[in-house]
């Protein structure tokens, strides 16, 4: 029997070392850092949060389950309601102004420039320069030219014989949240632009010439033939206003007006309201409860409108094959 | 001769100055819309080379011999920490940039080539990142900072960034890397090479572009953040630029030359990087990588 | 000695077969083309030779070595793509020596076989040169040689010159047949193109979803189409189905036509009749076997492709001289080739002639 086995091993044409198909192992290895990070820092922080929302912290550090309470005093107490409310809206007012302002006037933009008139490209490069300012810095710089202390805004507007519209708009009830939205348009409007200016290039010119064939008008194709082509990046456009409009307009608010958002909260917005109930301002202390609270409903918040967008609005704009 | 050529004529004629009308109304409304974008800069970085009384007297005249001053400089330099705060943002800036681009591609990488069982269930749950913005984690996130004594260090910014912008990285490399050719890929299996150095060979050169653009996508939101220095590493030595700029203003509000200089010195480098790059920067934003 | 042996290889994604058992044999030095449609599953059966795609079942062995679970690097193999593959970061000479230098080969043995195979393929004065300075039949040659340089025991071809234009594909078609002439390995080659897989093979294996529909020499799949599929696929312009039936002394008709004397044993099976337009002459109407109205005459200048209406739904293609006059509108008297006619079966199976090709031993 012996013999037999050491015999066909032997008969066995000598084995020149081959690499077998590979294990599967390289996928973890490529995958597991970034899942990792992500998952720790991103995902783990998010659900936590939204856990210690369910909680209410007690004054030796620990903290007792209640439910959905601190939910019912955000939206019910008068003195959280009132704010709640409040920054709410004025989030709404702000995203609003850049729908109606912001987004169209990218359009604009976008839509000449991409009628490639002579130096297109430096128009282009020089509009985006207020994108890549810090907001902080863009904060500090309106608030300077609005000052009345400087009197550059009423300078100009004098020059050209509108002095009398000047007002210290940053620091009025009626104006400050509008001012403060037309301060991040100016700074963002390159966001929508090169978007919507990269789908318009994207547009194949055979179709445009065939249009011109047809016998439309260079206004007329962009209404009837550009337009549509180019809806699902205004979807995009849209669904991004909204989420930016929920985190990035604070470092704005907050170097402008602080973390109150004065005159008498016309400027509070979601995330200074967040910052305020989590680390607490003079007459308030930080609760990381109420805090974690405000973020969960502002992750609600986001949810909803992402919802809207992907099943209202995503699926009805058809994807041209261009 | 004369006689059959009038229609002709009168029609381009017309429809050329039409044309010309419409160009000097594209440039008008494009000019117009680039001063607006760069009057404040100018504005801030010109009366920054003034005196006091140049600033107030005349803000719109350019500094001339008797109102050029660099006092605010010289305050700004004296008071603040700008050197070290720059050198905060450029670490901060870098490592991010590096880790989200390398385990980005890589995740991407493993996304867009393997077929394995938790493949779309996994890219969902990248890409999830994208539409819920990190900071309303930022509750548990100082806390998970506190527990791994992370607090006041340039590590923990840089782990929020990278997790921060890991899923737009991942998006748009795992769907250009899609498009890819197999061909190549499967010709370096032939020749020998581990899936490894498959990755790093002849991926990597191969979505250098794109990573320039997903680059420059994730680096303006880190250098400007305010947010995550201001909470997690505010102390003196770990401030950022952003953040510095912002507290130094805080406490010189009335030095109006020290203002101006601090704004100027956060926005120039950035300019100047800006101008040099520029070219790729557009390029990569309106090439396809969004196109998608 | 066979070089490579396929055993009932299958291939599955998920629950869906796409390669259903397939056997086959290539000897030594053959040069072998898998054809057939898109979808029929040549590139994948051609990527699980490589190594590429894991096998679901079955067994591939090159050279009486089981490589089922082998590495492509280690199987002997080289492989030309049909995007060419060239790492557009390295020059040609870097793309040549690429796989010998990983394989940690000597510096000098690496230099002589890159300038072997780039002498071969007329490649010396673009050694220098990136990927994209090159034509696309200048980077396919570069494709070629970095597989010879690799000295394989089996080429392997995916679709190599679908991405040249026509003048190119037929340049390097000439190239690779003399090549093959020229280094005696062994070569697999896939293709769609059956004017590539006429010219090239020694034989053609004919895939269908996923199945081998018949394996022969050229001629042999011309001349003795197994059935149905590879009569229609190979041939160009594509070979004429009319459909048979008997007359009342229990001869053969097709779509009306003078009864056939037809190549096959008598009494068989008779549902369908094929001929190609090649073996069709033109007479006087009412006269040959059929007769019917000329639809369009295509004149390419040497030939003429007259279309022909049977009162079929498709219409009869009949390949004529150049200098034949009909026009459209009139009528065509067509005589079909007894020896030529192919006879189907209710199963698409074609009958075997009664006697072989003379071009085929």
């Amino acid at each position: 029997m012996t013999d037999v086995i050491t015999d066909t091993v032997e008969r066995r044409p000598t084995p020149r070392r081959k690499r077998r198909l590979g294990g599967r192992t390289h996928i973890v290895v490529f995958l597991a850092p970034a899942v990792l990070i992500y998952t720790v820092f991103s995902i783990y922080p998010l659900i936590e949060s939204l856990r210690l929302s369910l909680f209410d912290g007690l004054d030796d550090g620990s903290a007792v389950w209640t439910g959905l309470g601190n939910y019912t005093t955000l939206l019910s107490d008068p003195n959280w309601a009132v704010r709640f409310w409040n920054a709410l809206w004025n989030n709404l007012i702000l995203f609003f102004i850049h729908m109606v302002v912001q987004n169209p006037l990218g359009l604009l933009l976008a839509a000449l420039l991409s009628l490639a008139p002579r130096f297109a490209g430096a128009y282009r490069t020089l509009i985006f320069v207020p994108t890549l300012l810090s907001v902080v810095i863009v904060g500090f710089v309106w608030e300077l030219i609005l000052s009345p202390l400087w009197g550059v805004a009423q300078t100009m507007l004098g020059a050209v014989g509108l002095g009398w519209l000047y007002a210290p708009w940053l620091g009025l009830e009626s104006s400050a949240l509008t001012a403060v939205s037309l301060i991040s348009v100016w700074q963002y409007v390159g966001i929508p632009m090169m978007l919507i200016y990269a789908a318009l290039l994207s547009i194949p010119d055979e179709l445009l010439d065939a249009a011109r064939v047809d016998g439309l008008s260079g206004v007329a194709i962009f209404w009837k033939v550009k337009l549509p082509l180019i809806l699902p990046t205004l979807g995009i456009v849209a669904i991004l206003t909204y989420i930016g409009n929920f985190t990035a307009s604070f470092d704005l608010i907050y170097s402008i007006q602080g973390v109150l958002g004065p005159p008498d909260y016309s400027t509070d917005i979601m995330g200074t309201l967040m910052f305020r109930t989590f680390f607490g301002q003079q007459t308030q202390i930080g609760d990381i409860h109420m805090g974690a609270t405000v973020a969960s409903m502002m992750f609600f918040i986001i949810l909803i409108g992402v919802t809207i967008y992907l099943v209202g609005v995503q699926r009805r704009l058809t994807r041209y094959e261009m | 001769m004369t006689q059959t050529a009038p229609p002709e004529t009168r029609r381009s004629r017309r429809g050329r100055s039409r044309r010309t009308g419409a160009a000097a109304g594209v440039h008008l409304v494009l000019a117009g819309y680039t001063l607006i974008a760069l009057f404040p800069v100018v504005l801030v970085v010109m009366n920054s080379f003034k005196n006091r009384r140049g600033i107030f007297g005349d803000p719109l005249g350019l500094p001339d011999a008797r109102s050029f001053s660099l006092e605010g400089y010289a305050t700004v330099l004296g008071e603040g920490n700008f050197a070290l705060y720059y050198g905060n943002s450029l670490i901060v800036t870098v490592a991010s940039l590096f880790l989200i681009l390398l385990l980005g591609a890589m995740a991407a990488h493993a996304l867009a080539e393997y077929r394995f069982r938790l493949n779309t269930l996994l890219g969902i749950y990248m890409i999830l990142g994208i539409m819920v913005p990190i900071r309303l984690g930022t509750v548990a996130i100082l806390q998970l900072m506190v527990d791994l004594d992370l607090v006041n260090t340039l590590l923990s910014l840089i782990l929020v960034y990278t997790a921060q912008g890991l899923p737009i990285a991942v998006f748009i490399l795992s769907e250009f890397m899609r498009t890819l050719s197999r061909d190549i890929k499967d010709c370096a299996r032939v020749d020998g090479l581990s899936e490894y150095r498959i990755f790093f060979e002849v991926v990597l050169p191969l979505i250098r572009p794109v990573l320039a653009t997903v680059a420059v996508f994730s680096m303006i939101p880190i250098w400007n953040d305010l947010w995550f220095p201001l909470i997690l590493a505010s102390s003196d030595a770990t401030k950022t630029v952003t953040l510095g700029v912002q507290q130094f203003i805080g406490q010189y509000t009335v030095n109006w030359s020290a203002v101006l200089a601090s704004l100027s010195i956060a926005i120039l480098p950035v300019l100047a990087l800006y101008a040099i790059f520029s070219r790729q920067l557009i390029a990569g934003i309106t090439s396809g990588a969004v196109k998608g | 000695m066979s070089q490579l042996v396929l055993r009932k290889v299958r291939k599955s994604f998920g629950r869906i077969d796409v390669i259903h058992g397939v056997d086959l044999e290539v000897r030594d030095g053959e040069f072998v083309v898998f054809v057939g449609p898109s979808g029929c599953g040549k590139s994948t059966l051609l990527r699980m030779i490589a190594g590429l795609e894991p096998i679901s079942g079955g067994e591939i062995a090159i050279g009486d070595e089981v490589v089922n679970d082998i590495a492509p690097a280690d199987r002997g193999i080289a492989m030309v793509f049909q995007s060419y593959a060239l790492y557009p970061h390295k020059d040609v000479y870097g793309n040549m020596a690429f796989a010998l230098r990983h394989a940690g080969e000597d510096k000098a043995v690496i230099d002589k076989r890159v300038r072997h195979a780039a002498d071969i393929l007329g490649l010396e004065p673009l050694l220098k040169r990136k990927p994209k300075e090159l034509s696309g039949g200048q980077r396919q040659r570069v494709a070629i040689g970095r597989a010879i340089v690799r000295d394989p025991e089996i080429f392997l071809f995916d679709e190599p010159l679908s991405n040249l234009d026509a003048a190119l594909r037929v340049q390097m078609r000439v190239e690779i047949l003399r090549l093959h002439k020229r280094l005696k390995t062994t070569m697999i080659y896939v293709t769609h193109d059956q004017v590539e897989a006429m010219t090239l093979a020694d034989r053609i294996v004919v895939l269908r979803d996923g199945r081998i529909e018949q394996v022969g020499t050229p001629l042999e799949l011309y001349h003795h189409p197994e059935n149905r599929f590879v009569a229609g696929f190979i041939g160009s312009p594509r070979m004429n189905f009319l459909p048979a039936a008997r007359d009342g002394q229990g001869h053969v008709t097709a779509a009306g036509s003078r009864p056939l004397d037809l190549p096959v044993e008598p009494g068989s099976d008779v549902v369908e009749l094929g001929i190609r337009p090649e073996h069709v002459g033109l007479c006087a109407a009412g006269e040959g076997h059929l007769t019917g109205e000329v639809l369009v005459a295509e004149r390419l200048g040497g030939e003429t492709f007259l279309h022909v209406d049977l009162g079929e739904p498709e219409p009869f293609v009949v390949r004529a001289d150049g200098s034949v006059t009909q026009q459209s509108g009139e009528s065509v008297g067509l005589r079909l080739r007894p020896e030529s006619l192919h006879v189907f079966d209710g199963e698409g199976r074609a009958h075997p002639h009664r006697e072989r090709h003379a071009l085929i031993a």
